[in-house]
């Protein structure tokens, strides 16, 4: 039989408003029918809406990891808020007639098998056949527009370095922007984002030091990146069949999106991976114009904390699901990886939650890392690669966080070792100065998972603690 | 490795990149450092890179290249850098154990999407965000650790109604463990956002000994922006120690200081203090004293006001009545009404009894305008009206007598104390018949008064909207008579509000409310008190559909949303006729969004008949 609790069918909303609605329905008792099928797989009904006719809705389980829903309602998000009600009223306890599947639905069902069947028929076949032929010419076209785009780049970043961040003004930053666009339509949308970047910190009239020397690194991380991408670039047009490197994040850089074909094909999937979520954020990233929903997951059974991440651009906001918090563990068939650093992306198509478990925090525990000096020397080996993710998150184990003299926070290992513990530029949101209000117990003998940063100006490597875990509590400082 | 070299060095490039990188040559504060990374480059190769680059950078080169020197050192003193980064804290680590903030029992459980509503509203600005903050206090997420700073930023908040419910709901609710976090933030030259942390402070009150907290707020008392001393005196009250100061602030030359210091004193309630306000009271700050008593009444205070109102009161007057000496009386008068606000005490309960009794033993009140009469009257009536008292209840009764605009408090007292079928029988039972109602002007004055009281109890304030009574309390509280006498009078709104199972003439009036009843909003009290007259579905039904039927389709230009809900609400078993009765109806409308909205309504009853 299906078993749902509040927490998933939380997770499974498109965002917080259609949580709100879905409630708000079940409780004005808007339902006028809840049925469900003999099988237990799916759940169906109508709702009374806003004087129109009834909703008929419903909430397919056939694949368990991949719910689907079906609505009469003109809403374009997925699930929509009646779907929602339905699985709320069912986690609620509330009636359901068993009946017979709608014959609708069943229809449905086959045409979505049908096609199931015809995507798994496609893959034989294309597996079996030969290998994609690279149209030589136009990749060719492809670099050479990108590396000519790179040049100019280049030009734009030393004239700017030679007259001085000092005398950028507004019109500087229009024409960085200007820029940044052609670089977008020189398949360079890596270089874009970067740039507009720029733009930014240098429109930034609030905290002008600050932004400095931001700057300033931004430059020189675009320095870093025409070198790098030339000479990859360069590699590629001498040899058209090389593959795309999935062991540096280069291609990234450049602008390519990994297809999940792409991934398999270099190797680089896992299979039954089991996940718990230890930290999650959503930020808004003007410069690439998204928002960005970043979650930090721990491998169970593995010591890599893996970071998923979803771009939600300004313009589709309203249509795409804003992820969450998730508190589950999360059982998934396949696991993509990314090339990239400690926390490189991941992704998965579909999810079936368990419950935490005792021991799946035991797994967290012999996973975090007990020496601060490691654990800072991996970090130092990430940073020390300009193209590198800037904000690595290590999973730390500490015999207690102290208060330090001046009212800060440092974790102290069991070696006696500390690391100072302070906010990250990069984070939207603070988290270290909530330590004074937590429970004492909670510091003593407990895992941390931060997230460290570089500051150029104070040359401090700087620690934001985002969870904390001890016994058998989570405890998330961020979200 | 000398990372001060290196730190330095990257500043000296940090100012490059600012100035631009042409001005690099021969600059004098890079070649200094030249030889110093030559000497370090022979044991460090990576030293003598960094020399070559600065050696080229400040050398004679194209402008062009010299940008790019800049960048590829900078690149490589910035990897560098990034390995170099010191993890130790500035200050020393304490040995002994961090102390629990005493807020250990907030929660971290929520989810983002849950926060960052709530953190959005309270960091933005812009309509719709009272709402969310208020539905997040009222769902509990206050609790969770991370709302803990929101909240209390939430006092500065630009909307002064998040501010207040901040200070009054939000903050309270966490308990004495926040002052010192609430004191750590508080700006002493602030404005309101201070004054509302302040009054938090107040509510939550400051431990004697607590030095740390007393200090800042004395602090802010004395050196304090007006608002900000006041705020912060009156969270002295309940500190012996502080009485000289605030006996010494009540004397203050500005004004906001001395009504903080009375609002100190008052909940101090100390002898010094009482003598303090009362000597303010009858001097020139008397409204400003009878704030704070008002706010804090203490036994003490209100005996010895008790006398003095009483005197001023009963004292004749034999000058010359014009406009002066009347308002002169009033001014004399009014602190009281202030100050007996909130006050609970028998002398008071005395007072009122008599006051209310015998008008003429008190000559002060036949002087003064109907108006502030009125208010002293109406400040006895309310308080006479909950005390449950025969004696409260006889007065009242003879109070609206003289006055009917006295009988809402007797009404009310009368449902209190009274049997539900006694109260029945002294408004309605006897004597107030329609017919005397027809003929006296008073009666007619006092009926009316009847039914606006009885609307007043029986829909109740929920939040911002009156709200009928729950069906049980209708039922158990009201005696079932009222709904007939309610249906004599025509009154479709309390039929609706009174309605209950059991009475013979509810359903014929009904049947010829919807016959007669023009107006479509008017059907909503109809079928309230369908609903609650407990009758069975078909006579709702052909009821809900003779009200469809009778309504002038030609004329109609929209369907309330009540009645559509409740035509899709029908049961199965009508669905399909009540489609067959709707289809002709909408034939004659000439709106096509009710013609719409209608046909999706008779399609939908008819997948429900069709499915039975």
């Amino acid at each position: 039989m299906l078993e749902l609790t509040a927490s998933y069918i939380d997770s499974l909303a498109p965002n917080a408003a259609a949580v709100k609605n879905g409630r708000g329905l079940v409780a004005q008792k808007k339902f006028v029918k809840l049925n469900k099928s003999e099988e237990g797989d799916l759940l169906f009904g109508e709702c009374s809406g806003s004087g129109k006719s009834n909703y008929v809705c419903s909430v397919d389980f056939v694949a368990p990891d991949n719910p689907v829903s079906r609505c009469s309602c003109p809403s374009r998000q997925f699930p929509c808020k009646h779907a929602l009600g339905l699985m709320y009223a069912y986690a609620d306890g509330l009636t359901f007639e068993t009946s017979s599947v709608p014959e609708d639905i069943s229809s449905k069902r086959e045409k979505a098998e049908k096609r199931e069947e015809n995507k798994a028929k496609k893959a034989t076949e294309e597996a079996d056949a030969k290998p994609k032929k690279v149209n030589k010419s136009a990749l060719k076209k492809k670099v050479s527009r990108q590396l000519e785009a790179l040049d100019e780049l280049e030009k734009l970043t030393l004239s700017l370095v030679r007259g001085g961040l000092g005398t950028a003004d507004a019109r500087t930053a229009k024409n960085l922007n200007e820029h940044a666009k052609r670089l977008g339509s020189s398949y360079l949308t890596g270089a874009e984002n970067e740039l507009r970047r720029l733009a930014l910190l240098l429109e930034n009239e609030s905290d002008r030091e600050r932004s400095y020397t931001y700057a300033a690194e931004q430059l020189t991380l675009l320095h870093a990146f025409i070198k790098k991408g030339r000479s990859y670039l360069q590699a590629k047009l001498e040899d058209p069949e090389l593959a795309p490197d999935s062991e540096s994040t280069i291609e990234e850089w450049l602008g390519h999106a990994w297809q999940l074909s792409e991934l398999k094909e270099a190797g680089r999937v896992s299979e039954d991976v089991e996940l718990l979520q230890l930290a999650f954020y959503s930020y808004k990233d003007d410069a690439r114009r998204e928002y960005i929903d970043t979650g930090f997951w721990l491998e169970l059974g593995g010591e890599a904390i893996h970071r998923t991440v979803q771009y939600r651009p300004f313009k589709a906001v309203k249509h795409m699901k804003q992820e969450d918090s998730f508190f589950n563990v999360a059982k998934i068939g396949e696991l993509y990886r990314y090339p990239g650093g400690l926390n490189a992306r991941v992704r998965f198509e579909g999810l079936l939650p368990r419950k935490t478990e005792s021991a799946d925090l035991q797994a967290v525990r012999s996973s975090a890392r007990s020496s601060i000096a490691d654990a800072v020397k991996a970090v130092k080996n990430q940073l020390k690669d300009p193209l590198a993710d800037r904000a690595p998150v290590v999973l730390l184990k500490a015999s207690r966080i102290a208060q330090t003299e001046d009212g800060g926070f440092a974790l102290v290992d069991e070696a006696g070792d500390t690391l100072a513990l302070g906010d990250v530029y990069r984070l939207p949101q603070g988290s270290t100065s909530l330590l004074a209000l937590t429970e004492s117990s909670l510091l003593e003998d407990c895992c941390v998972l931060a997230m460290f940063e570089h500051r150029m100006d104070t040359g401090r490597l700087v620690a934001q603690p985002l969870t904390l875990i001890q016994g058998e509590r989570i405890t998330r400082l961020l979200y | 490795m000398s990372t001060t070299l290196l730190q330095e060095l990257q500043g000296e490039l940090r100012r490059l990149y600012i100035a631009g990188s042409d001005l690099a040559a021969d600059d004098f504060r890079l070649k200094k450092m030249e030889p110093k990374l030559a000497q370090l480059g022979e044991r460090a190769p990576v030293f003598k890179r960094m020399a070559e680059g600065v050696a080229a950078l400040t050398g004679s080169a194209q402008p062009e290249d010299r940008a790019l020197k800049l960048q590829d050192l900078s690149l490589l003193i910035n990897s560098v850098l990034s390995t170099q980064g010191t993890t130790a804290p500035e200050g020393t680590v304490q040995n002994r154990e961090t102390t629990d903030g005493g807020l250990s029992d907030l929660t971290t459980v929520h989810s983002y999407r849950q926060l960052a509503e709530v953190q959005n509203a309270l960091s933005d600005s812009g309509g719709g965000r009272y709402e969310i903050v208020r539905s997040a206090y009222d769902q509990g997420l206050f609790r969770d650790l991370r709302l803990f700073p929101f909240a209390i930023r939430a006092l500065g908040d630009s909307y002064s109604e998040i501010g207040d419910l901040a200070a009054h709901k939000i903050l309270p609710a966490y308990g004495a463990a926040i002052l010192p976090y609430l004191l750590d933030g508080l700006n002493i030259q602030g404005g309101r956002e201070e004054e509302r942390r302040l009054e938090v402070v107040r509510r939550l009150g400051v431990g004697a000994q607590d030095n740390r907290s007393l200090d800042i707020l004395v602090r802010a008392a004395e050196e304090g922006s007006d608002k900000v001393r006041a705020a912060a005196i009156a969270c002295l009250g309940s500190h012996p120690s502080f009485e000289d100061r605030l006996l010494e602030w009540s004397l203050d030359k500005k004004k906001t200081v001395r009504e903080g210091a009375y609002a100190a004193l008052a909940a101090r309630n100390s002898e010094a203090g009482r003598d303090r306000l009362y000597e303010s009271f009858v001097g020139k700050d008397a409204l400003a004293a009878a704030e704070a008593i008002g706010n804090d009444p203490s036994p003490e205070m209100i005996e010895r006001l008790l006398k003095l109102y009483e005197e001023r009161l009963r004292s004749g007057y034999t000058g010359e009545e014009d406009r002066k000496s009347k308002d002169k009386l009033w001014k004399d008068l009014e602190p009281f009404t202030i100050a007996f606000r909130r006050a609970e005490h028998p002398g008071l309960e005395r007072l009122y009894l008599d006051l209310a009794e015998h008008p003429p033993h008190y000559p002060s009140l036949g002087r003064l305008d109907d108006v502030e009469r009125m208010r002293i009257l109406h400040a006895a009536a309310g308080y006479l009206k909950d005390l449950d008292t025969p004696d409260a209840l006889s007065v009242l009764e003879h109070m609206e007598q003289e006055d009917p605009r006295f009988l809402p408090y007797a009404f009310h007292a009368a449902r209190r104390q009274l049997a539900p079928a006694e109260v029945y029988n002294r408004y309605a039972g006897s004597g107030w018949g329609k017919l005397k109602a027809a003929v006296s002007r008073k009666a007619q004055v006092v009926h009316k008064q009847l039914l606006e009281t009885l609307h007043e109890e029986v829909y109740v304030y929920k939040g911002y909207v009156r709200q009928r009574l729950p069906q049980e309390q209708i039922e158990a509280e009201w005696d079932p008579r009222w709904l007939d006498w309610t249906i004599e009078r025509d009154d479709l709104e309390m039929v609706a509000a009174l309605a209950a199972p059991g009475s013979r003439k509810l359903l014929p009036y009904l049947k010829q409310a919807v016959e007669t009843t023009s107006g479509n909003y008017r059907g909503h009290y109809i079928f309230i008190a369908l609903d609650a007259g407990g009758f069975d579905e078909e006579t709702r039904y052909e009821l809900l559909m003779r009200w469809m039927e009778k309504k002038d389709w030609k004329k109609l230009y929209t369907v309330y949303h009540d009645e559509t809900q409740r035509l899709l609400r029908l049961p199965d078993r009508f669905a399909g006729e009540a489609a067959d009765r709707l289809e002709p109806l909408i034939r004659e409308t000439r709106f096509a969004g009710i013609k719409e909205e209608m046909e999706e309504i008779i399609h939908s009853l008819r997948r429900r008949a069709s499915s039975v």
